[in-house]
């Protein structure tokens, strides 16, 4: 590692710049229990996702806390079309100040797919052992899937629930 | 690797060798570092050779002392004062004395930055210059002054890019570029452009997109070393004879085994929202009209859009007394979608047809029985008097019996309310990655390290537009990253040839690739050449 490397690596660091995807409906918040309520809303930034072998990623789908989801993420002040924006929306987050990620805008970019290579060393010899594709798909359920998909048949499911795939189109969990 | 000429090639590992240099300056104000490079200058070099001693080489550095015992360097007051001045452009020409200065080959090229250092000092007897002479790449204006360049559109190779940036902002001509103007990568993206980022370092990302390095070689000519490991070695000392030592430094450092290449992807993905309402519309209608056409949008701006739109009726216009209408939807387009009204034909017709008769129906005179007079006028008394009876009122009778359709009609005359659902969506490019990460095999199953294990390195480039190009991308950096652990130095007498990025393999069969050089030019000696390896692995 040089110091260039390292120095990069702080920069991007310092940068504090994250996309995701609108996760919840908006809901008003009270950051500070003193009544001053702000525009808010969980953002999915899939980070975890996409590394291999981290430990968070087991919890996706288990019924327990997505760890992947930010929770009460606030709105820039006065961004009404954040504010509109719906579930699954990609949004831009910046971090503030103190540290905390706020939606600054909407984002023309959302997090993909990624495609793992595993790579063996062996003296001098490199081998590409595998590989694997990361990373999730949040769309509508179609309307095969919501009969095939709940216990109770076609109807359990609501039209339009969204669910959450793998990179091959399995299905992972649903929203 | 550089190339030699023939004579030279022949002449270099057979028999004693005569190494011989020369080191040429050329004064900047006549010509420019672009007229050396293409060896197109109009002045005569001056040959600082004869002054020269303890130069010290590298890729990117040239050292040397000049004595000066006529103080013709002096920055002040020296004759050839303008051969060293800021800018000046200085040349090594290494060869061999037995070879035609023809056929010697440039180690050097670069320019001397600001003022030289000259001294005359007293207590030492000493009168001379020191000089240190910088690569092309070390520029700051090349590392610091940002450009935009002009769109470069889809399927454009990046090797044209590259030399639109070399020779639009570097201002070099075509000569003065050694790479081929074809790298083989097209781009993927409708337009591209690098936009406010360094001459340089839009070079460097350029080229990283297929996994090379720039750098300049020895005539000054911009050129590039591939990290891949995927070829035959440059040079291949078999016998070990001018293998003075091989090292192998201790390595002390962790090194990176995760490679993430992150690219955007050329083709928009349609990311969905969940299926919702999009937007509503109400509307009063009846026999006055034959339809009716609302216009839906999705956003007050007629930028969203939505697929699978369907219709939800809240109240229909048939919810009133009579079943008056149709009503039907239709998507437009994926921005908004129309409802169309049909009032059924027979509600106009017949609310026409009840007006006419309730108009009609008024001249109507009352019925009265046969063989009864009538009296024409009650208050004279004239006419023929009746015995007073009840008459029948047809006229009244037809008249209310349009009324009462006509007020069925308008009675069924109401506000529907209509709802459009739909899923909204948009278009985003995805944020993309490769990965190659370190992993070992158990059993049959390749097992990547464990996440805490796992020291990553990111590489953002947005030339690159498929998994493909990327996945290209990631095995090479992570191979050279992985050879980076396993430093090697050789210590091997001095081959002009040889330049950053080549492959030496040596006697045992292994084989490193060269990632600095140095070494120290004498008269009369043949020069040491220090070179810092990679051990090469094999993909």
């Amino acid at each position: 590692m040089s110091i260039r490397e390292i120095t990069d690596w702080a920069i991007d660091m310092a940068s504090g710049q994250l996309i995701g995807t609108v996760a919840s409906p908006f809901y008003q918040y009270c950051p500070d229990g003193t009544g001053n309520w702000v525009w808010a809303c969980d953002v999915d930034i899939g980070q975890s996702v996409l590394d291999v072998g981290n430990p968070d990623n087991v919890t996706i789908g288990s019924g327990g806390t997505n760890p992947n989801v930010l929770q009460a993420v606030p709105v820039a002040n006065n961004n009404q079309d954040i504010i509109y924006a719906q579930q699954g929306t990609p949004v831009a987050l910046s971090k503030m100040p103190n540290g905390q990620y706020a939606i600054v805008g909407l984002s023309t970019t959302a997090q993909g797919l990624g495609h793992i290579i595993f790579v063996t060393f062996a003296e001098d010899i490199a081998e590409v052992a595998g590989d694997t594709m990361s990373g999730v798909i949040i769309r509508p359920l179609t309307l095969g899937e919501l009969g095939s998909l709940s216990p109770s048949g076609f109807g359990g499911l609501p039209l339009g629930a969204q669910g959450r795939f793998d990179a091959y189109g399995n299905l992972v969990s649903i929203l | 690797m550089r190339p030699l000429s023939d004579v030279f090639q022949n002449l270099l590992y057979t028999g004693w060798r005569q190494p011989a240099y020369k080191l040429l300056a050329w004064d900047p104000t006549i010509d420019t570092m672009s007229a050396v490079v293409t060896e197109t200058y109009t002045q005569t070099p001056f040959d600082l050779t004869p002054y020269a001693t303890q130069v010290q080489w590298t890729p990117e550095k040239l050292d040397f002392v000049l004595f000066d015992p006529q103080q013709i360097f002096h920055p002040d007051t020296g004759s050839a004062r303008q051969y060293l001045q800021d800018s000046a452009i200085i040349r090594l020409v290494e060869g061999d004395a037995r070879v035609n200065e023809a056929d010697w080959t440039n180690t050097f090229t670069g320019y001397i930055k600001g003022q030289i250092g000259w001294e005359n000092c007293r207590s030492k007897q000493v009168l001379e210059a020191k000089v240190t002479v910088f690569s092309r790449d070390n520029s700051q204006s090349l590392k610091r002054r940002l450009i935009t360049t002009q769109a470069y559109s889809v399927g454009t190779d990046i090797g044209a890019m590259l030399y639109d940036v070399a020779t639009r902002y570097i201002s070099m001509s075509q000569d003065e570029i050694r790479i081929p103007l074809g790298l083989g990568l097209q781009l993927k993206h409708q337009v591209t452009q690098l936009c406010q980022e360094a001459p340089w370092d839009g070079i460097t990302t350029i080229l990283e997109a297929v996994g090379q390095v720039p750098f300049f070689d020895g005539d000054g000519r911009l050129a590039a070393w591939p990290k891949s490991m995927r070829r035959a070695p440059n040079r291949i000392l078999t016998d070990g004879k001018f293998i003075l030592d091989d090292q192998i430094p201790a390595y002390t450092q962790d090194n990176i085994n995760y490679i993430r290449v992150n690219f955007l992807d050329s083709q928009l993905t349609c990311v969905q929202g969940p299926y919702q309402k999009l937007g509503q519309a109400s509307i009063t209608t009846g026999f006055f009209t034959n339809q009716e056409k609302i216009k839906c949008w999705w956003s007050k701006d007629h930028t969203q859009q939505a697929s699978g739109t369907n219709l939800i009726i809240i109240k229909s216009v048939n919810a009133n007394l009579l079943p008056v209408g149709k009503e039907s939807y239709r998507a437009i387009d994926s921005f908004h979608g129309e409802i169309t009204i049909d009032i059924s034909a027979w509600v106009p017709v017949l609310a026409t047809a009840m007006a006419l008769e309730y108009l009609a129906a008024a001249a109507i005179p009352d019925h009265v029985p046969p063989g009864q007079g009538v009296q024409t006028d009650v208050f004279s008394g004239t006419g023929i008097t009746i015995t007073p009876t009840l008459t029948i009122p047809w006229g009244k009778l037809l008249q209310a019996q349009a009324s009462l359709a006509m007020m069925l009609i308008m009675m069924s005359l109401g506000s529907a309310q209509y709802e459009i659902w739909g899923t909204p969506f948009n278009y985003a490019y995805l944020m993309q990655h490769s990965d190659a990460i370190e992993s070992t095999m158990v059993g049959a199953v390749p097992q990547p390290l464990p996440y805490y294990q796992q020291n990553m390195r990111q590489i953002e480039n947005d030339l690159v537009g498929t998994f493909d190009q990327a996945d290209n991308i990631a095995l090479i950096e992570l191979i050279w990253e992985k050879s980076k652990s396993y430093p090697r130095n050789l210590i091997i007498e001095d081959d002009p040839a040889l330049e950053l990025g080549d492959i030496v393999q040596i006697a045992d069969g292994r084989k490193f690739m060269i990632q600095d050089m140095k070494k120290t030019l004498k008269r009369g000696e043949v020069p040491v050449l220090e070179i810092d390896c990679i051990k090469v692995m094999t993909a």
